[in-house]
C-alpha cells in the first residue's frame, strides 16, 4: 500500500492532482517533491486534491496539504478537496485542516462550486 | 544434333547451285545455239560472197589474161613486117615472135607459118621438142592453123598438153596475117602456158575452203583446186548446168566426191568472153564445221560459266541460309536436342526440314513447358485457397483460442483477487498454459475469516481437452471448497463425480489443503500430486510427505489420506505441477527439484508474489528459446515471518527499531488486528495513532546513533482495543504539550502538534507514563466512539 501520485492536465488556472494509497509519514516527502513543481506555478489558482483512492493519511500528509494550502494562499489561490474516505474525511475534520467548504463529496459537487466562482468574477462581486 | 532424322531428299545449298548453274549455263547455250545460227548463216552468206567474189575475180583475171594473149596475137599478126614481094621474110618475124615472148611470158612459143602451114619462124626456150627443124614444118593440120587460115579470125584453143612441154597445160592463140588484099598470108599462133594463171587461181582459192574449177570453151577442166574431185581436161558431165550465168549470182550444187559421196557447196559461175567458165564452190559442210567449232567453243564458255556458278552458287548458297542452320541449332540449344520429336513433314530441302525439326522440338518443349507451369499454377492456386481457407479458419480458431485462454485464466484467481482474500497470509499463484489454453489449475477460496481452502492440479492432456476438462473439475471443486469440506473428502466427492462420467477417460491429479489462519495448521490431501515443498524462515525446506490417492477420473471409490502439517511465522508453502520441475530446455535438461530449492532458498525473506515471480522468471530464462512444454503452475503461500529481524513478534507484543521499520510494524500490527477481528475504522485509527507516536519518538527521541526502539501491545479491550505504545527515547510527554489551536486561521496555523492532537482526539482514553528509560503511553481506542469535536 503505497503512494501513488497522478499529476492530471492543466486546465487553464486548475490542476488536479489525484492521491492513491497511503499518505503517511513515509511517504509525504514523494508528495512534496512532486508538487513543488506545480504549487510554484504562479499560474496556478485552484489546486484540486482528488482522494477519491487515498485510504489513509496521518498528520505528515495534511503538513502536505498545509504546506500547498498556504504556497496559493499567498497569491490568492485556493486548495479544494475532492472525494475524501472515511479515514481521510475524519483526519480532516478533527484536524480542521481545510474548510469545510472546500471539501467536496463529489466532482460533481466541486464543478458546480468552480462555476459559481467563475459567475462570482464575471459579475465582479467580491469573495 | 547429327542424330537427328532428316529425311529430305536435298539440301538447298546443293539446290540453289543447281540452280544457279542451270541460269547460268542455259542462257550461254541457247545464246551459243543463236550465235551458232548466226554464226552459220553469217558464215553462209560470207561464203556465198566469197564465192561470186572469186567467181567473179577469176573471171576477170581469166578473161584479161586470154583477151590480153589473144590481142596481143592479134597485134603482132597486123605488124609482122613484110617484104616487098609481100612475103614475111623469116628474120624479121623470127625477131619480132622474140620481142612477143619477152613482152609476154605466158607465151611458152609462138611461131609463124605461111599460108600452107609451113613453119615461117619460132620462138620458143629450147624446151624439149623445140627445135631448128621447126622451120618449114608443117602445121597445116592444126586447128589453130586451119581455124586462122579459113575464118580469117583470131582463135582460141581450148586446153590441151602440149607436146614436148611436159604436162602444163596449155591454149593456142592464132591469128592470120593478111595482105592487102585480104589473103592470108600467114598465120601467127601463140601457145600460151596457163601454169602462169595456176598461181593467181591458186591465190585466188587461198580463201579457206574455197575452192576454184575453171573450164575452157568446150567444157574441159583447165585448172581445179586439189580437193576437188575432177581430173585436169576432163570434161565436165553438166553438173554445173543449173548454176547461174553470172557470177554475182550463186546456187548450192551437190557433187560426187571421189568416195561415191555426194557432198553439198555452194557454187557461182563465171564466163569469159572466150567461153571459159570459172565456178569458185565452197563446201557447206566446212561452214558447219567452223559453226560447230564456234559452237564448241560456245559450249566450253558453258562449262566455265556452269563450274563457276556451280562453286560460286554453292558459296552464296551456303552464306545465305547459314542463320537458317543456326537458328536451327539455337532453337536445338534450347529445347534441349535430345526432347522427342513427336512428328516431322517430309521436306525436300535438308535445311528446312531441319528448322522444322527444331521449331517443331521447341514448340513441343514450350508446349510441355507451358503445361507443367499451367499445372503448377493450377496446383498452386488450390493451394493458396486451401492456405487462405486454413488461414481464416486458423484466424478464428486463434480468436477463439485467445477467448478461450482469456475465459481459462479467468478461472484462477487474478493476483489482485489473490491479494484480496486474506490480509493474513500472503498468497501468490501464476498460471502459463504452453499452449493457447492448458490442462493446470488452482484456487484459493476464504471458507471463513480464518479458514482458507485452496487446490492445484493438472489434467493429464494439454490444449483444449484438457482445458475442458479442467473448467469441470474447478467448477466441481469449487463447492466442496467453500462449503469447507476437508480435503479428503473433496477429493473423493470430486473424483467420484468425475470417475462416473469421464468418456475421454482423462485424469488430473489434484492437491488440495485447508489452513486454518489463527492456528497456521494445515492439512493436505493429494490425489496422484506432486508433493508441495515447505520452506521454514531459516531456509531449510523440504517435500510434504503425503501418502495420495489416484488422480481424479481413474477410480470411483478411492481414499485421500488427509497430512497435517503446522505452519510457523514466515513459512513459505509451495505447490506446483510437474511443469515447474520437468520444464525442459533446448539440450533436454529438465528444470529439476535441485534448481527450484535453489531460488526458493534465495527468496526465502521475501514475499509468496516475489518467490513465484522469481521462479517464473528462472523458468522462462532456463527455457530461453525454446518454447515450453508444459503448461507453468504455481500457488504459493506463505505466513508472514513476524519473527523475522525487522519486527518482532512475541504473543500480542510486536517490536521495531527505527524510522525505517516503522511501516513493516505497522503493516503487522494491522495484521494482527485483523487476525484479531478489528474493523477497519478501528485499524486506521489504531495505525494513525502509533505512526503519531512512533514517528516522533523515532525523529525526536534518539540519544545517539542507536534507533529508537518502539514496541506495541494490542489487547481487545470491553468492545474496543486497548494499545499500549513504548519506546527508548528521551523522555517525551504527549498530554503535557499545548494542542494547536485548529480553529485559526489558516496563514496562522502552526504546522507542528497535529500528531500529538489527532492522538488525543482519536483516543477515548490517553495515560502516559515513564517506565526505566521508555516512554509508556497507554491508549484506549473504541470502534463506536464518536469523534470530539466533529
Amino acid at each position: 500500500m503505497s503512494l501513488k501520485i497522478a499529476i492530471g492536465a492543466r486546465v487553464a488556472d486548475r490542476q488536479v492532482v489525484v492521491v492513491e494509497g497511503r499518505l503517511d509519514s513515509i511517504s509525504y516527502h514523494e508528495l512534496d517533491r512532486q508538487m513543488t513543481d506545480v504549487i510554484e506555478d504562479p499560474a496556478l489558482e485552484t489546486l484540486v486534491f482528488d482522494l477519491a483512492k487515498l485510504d489513509y493519511i496521518s498528520s505528515a500528509g495534511i503538513r502536505s496539504v498545509f504546506r500547498a494550502r498556504k504556497a496559493l494562499a499567498a497569491r490568492g489561490g485556493r486548495v479544494l478537496i475532492v472525494n475524501p474516505q472515511a479515514q481521510v474525511e475524519k483526519v480532516f475534520d478533527i484536524v480542521k485542516a481545510v474548510p469545510v467548504k472546500e471539501i467536496f463529496r463529489s466532482t460533481e459537487e466541486l464543478d458546480h462550486y468552480l462555476d459559481r466562482i467563475q459567475k462570482r468574477i464575471v459579475n465582479g462581486e467580491d469573495d | 544434333m547429327s542424330s537427328n532424322p532428316i529425311t529430305a531428299d536435298t539440301g538447298i545449298v546443293p539446290a540453289i547451285t543447281r540452280a544457279l548453274t542451270l541460269f547460268g549455263t542455259v542462257p550461254v547455250i541457247v545464246l551459243g545455239l543463236l550465235v551458232g545460227v548466226f554464226d552459220f548463216q553469217i558464215r553462209r552468206v560470207q561464203a556465198q560472197a566469197h564465192v561470186t567474189a572469186t567467181a567473179s575475180t577469176v573471171v576477170e583475171d581469166l578473161s584479161l589474161f586470154l583477151s590480153v594473149h589473144q590481142g596481143a596475137i592479134k597485134q603482132l599478126a597486123g605488124l609482122m613486117p613484110m617484104r616487098a614481094d609481100g612475103q614475111i621474110a623469116s628474120e624479121p618475124a623470127q625477131r619480132v615472135l622474140d620481142g612477143l615472148r619477152k613482152s609476154f611470158p605466158g607465151f611458152v612459143t609462138a611461131i609463124i607459118a605461111d599460108d600452107r602451114g609451113n613453119v615461117l619462124a619460132g620462138s620458143h626456150d629450147g624446151a624439149a621438142g623445140v627445135s631448128e627443124s621447126w622451120l618449114n614444118m608443117s602445121v597445116a593440120d592444126r586447128a589453130y592453123f586451119r581455124f586462122a587460115r579459113e575464118q580469117r579470125r583470131a582463135y582460141l584453143s581450148s586446153v590441151f598438153i602440149g607436146r614436148g612441154f611436159g604436162k602444163d597445160l596449155l591454149c593456142a592463140a592464132s591469128a592470120p596475117v593478111l595482105g592487102e588484099k585480104g589473103q592470108v598470108l600467114a598465120v601467127v599462133q601463140g601457145a600460151i602456158s596457163l601454169s602462169t594463171l595456176a598461181g593467181a587461181f591458186e591465190s585466188a582459192a587461198s580463201q579457206p575452203d574455197l575452192e576454184l574449177l575453171v573450164l575452157d570453151s568446150d567444157g574441159r577442166v583447165a585448172f581445179r583446186s586439189e580437193s576437188l574431185p575432177y581430173a585436169v581436161l576432163q570434161v565436165t558431165t553438166g553438173e554445173f548446168d543449173g548454176l547461174p550465168k553470172k557470177a554475182s549470182q550463186h546456187q548450192s550444187v551437190a557433187l560426187r566426191m571421189a568416195d561415191g559421196a555426194s557432198q553439198s557447196y555452194i557454187a557461182a559461175r563465171g564466163f569469159t568472153p572466150q567461153g571459159w567458165s570459172v565456178i569458185a564452190v565452197r563446201s557447206s559442210g566446212s561452214i558447219m564445221r567452223l559453226t560447230l567449232v564456234d559452237m564448241a567453243l560456245v559450249a566450253l564458255l558453258a562449262i566455265a560459266v556452269g563450274l563457276a556458278a556451280s562453286i560460286l552458287g554453292r558459296r552464296y548458297a551456303a552464306g545465305l541460309l547459314h542463320p537458317v542452320v543456326a537458328i536451327a541449332e539455337r532453337m536445338d540449344e534450347m529445347s534441349i536436342a535430345a526432347h522427342p520429336l513427336a512428328e516431322h513433314h517430309p521436306w525436300r530441302f535438308a535445311e528446312l526440314a531441319r528448322l522444322e525439326a527444331a521449331f517443331a522440338r521447341m514448340t513441343q518443349r514450350l508446349a510441355t513447358s507451358y503445361r507443367k507451369l499451367q499445372d503448377d499454377f493450377e496446383t498452386e492456386s488450390a493451394l493458396r485457397v486451401q492456405l487462405a481457407r486454413a488461414q481464416v479458419q486458423s484466424e478464428r480458431m486463434d480468436r477463439e483460442l485467445t477467448v478461450a485462454r482469456d475465459i481459462q485464466l479467468a478461472m484462477v484467481p487474478s493476483e489482485a483477487a489473490l491479494d484480496l482474500v486474506s490480509d493474513t497470509i500472503e498468497l501468490a499463484g501464476r498460471l502459463e498454459p504452453a499452449r493457447a489454453v492448458g490442462g493446470d489449475f488452482f484456487n484459493v477460496v476464504a471458507v471463513d475469516d480464518s479458514t482458507l481452502s485452496f487446490f492445484i492440479g493438472d489434467v493429464s492432456d494439454k490444449g483444449v481437452p484438457a482445458a475442458l476438462f479442467m473448467a469441470r473439475l474447478v467448477t466441481l471443486l469449487d463447492g466442496p471448497l467453500r462449503r469447507g469440506d476437508r480435503p479428503s473428502d473433496v477429493l473423493a466427492k470430486v473424483g467420484r463425480h468425475i470417475a462416473i462420467d469421464n468418456p475421454a477417460d482423462m485424469f488430473a491429479t489434484t492437491l488440495v489443503g485447508q489452513i486454518d489462519l489463527s492456528s497456521g495448521h494445515l492439512r493436505l490431501a493429494s490425489a496422484g500430486h506432486d508433493a508441495p515443498l515447505l520452506m521454514h524462515a531459516d531456509g531449510e525446506i523440504a517435500a510434504v510427505r503425503i501418502e495420495g490417492g489416484p488422480a481424479l477420473g481413474i477410480e470411483l471409490e478411492a481414499q485421500y489420506p488427509e497430512v497435517s502439517v503446522k505452519l510457523q511465522q514466515g513459512d513459505v508453502l509451495l505447490l506446483f505441477t510437474d511443469g515447474l520441475v520437468e520444464a525442459v530446455r533446448h539440450d533436454g535438461e529438465m528444470f529439476g527439484m535441485t534448481r527450484v530449492i535453489e531460488w526458493m532458498q534465495g527468496f526465502r525473506s521475501r514475499s509468496a508474489h516475489q518467490v513465484v515471480l522469481a521462479l517464473t522468471q528462472a523458468v522462462r530464462q532456463f527455457q530461453s528459446d525454446t518454447p515450453p512444454n508444459d503448461d507453468l503452475c504455481m500457488l504459493c503461500l506463505r505466513l508472514p515471518p513476524e519473527l523475522s529481524g525487522q519486527v518482532l513478534q512475541d504473543g500480542d507484543l510486536l517490536q521495531s527499531r527505527g524510522l525505517d521499520n516503522l511501516p513493516a510494524l505497522l503493516d503487522a500490527m494491522e495484521r494482527r488486528l485483523r487476525f484479531l477481528g478489528f474493523r477497519q475504522n478501528l485499524r486506521d485509527d489504531a495505525r494513525l495513532v502509533t505512526e503519531e507516536i512512533f514517528t516522533n519518538a523515532c525523529l525526536h527521541g534518539s540519544r545517539g546513533p542507536t534507533d529508537v526502539t518502539c514496541e506495541i501491545r494490542s489487547v481487545p479491550y470491553e468492545d474496543g482495543l486497548f494499545l499500549e505504545l513504548m519506546d527508548d527515547g528521551m523522555p517525551f510527554d504527549p498530554l503535557a504539550q499545548n494542542l494547536p489551536d485548529v480553529d485559526a486561521e489558516l496563514e496562522d496555523r502552526e504546522v507542528g502538534g497535529l500528531g500529538v492532537f489527532l492522538v488525543r482526539t482519536l483516543s477515548s482514553e490517553v495515560n502516559y507514563h515513564r517506565e526505566g528509560d521508555h516512554n509508556v503511553l497507554q491508549l484506549v481506542l473504541n470502534a463506536g466512539r464518536k469523534i470530539k469535536g466533529a
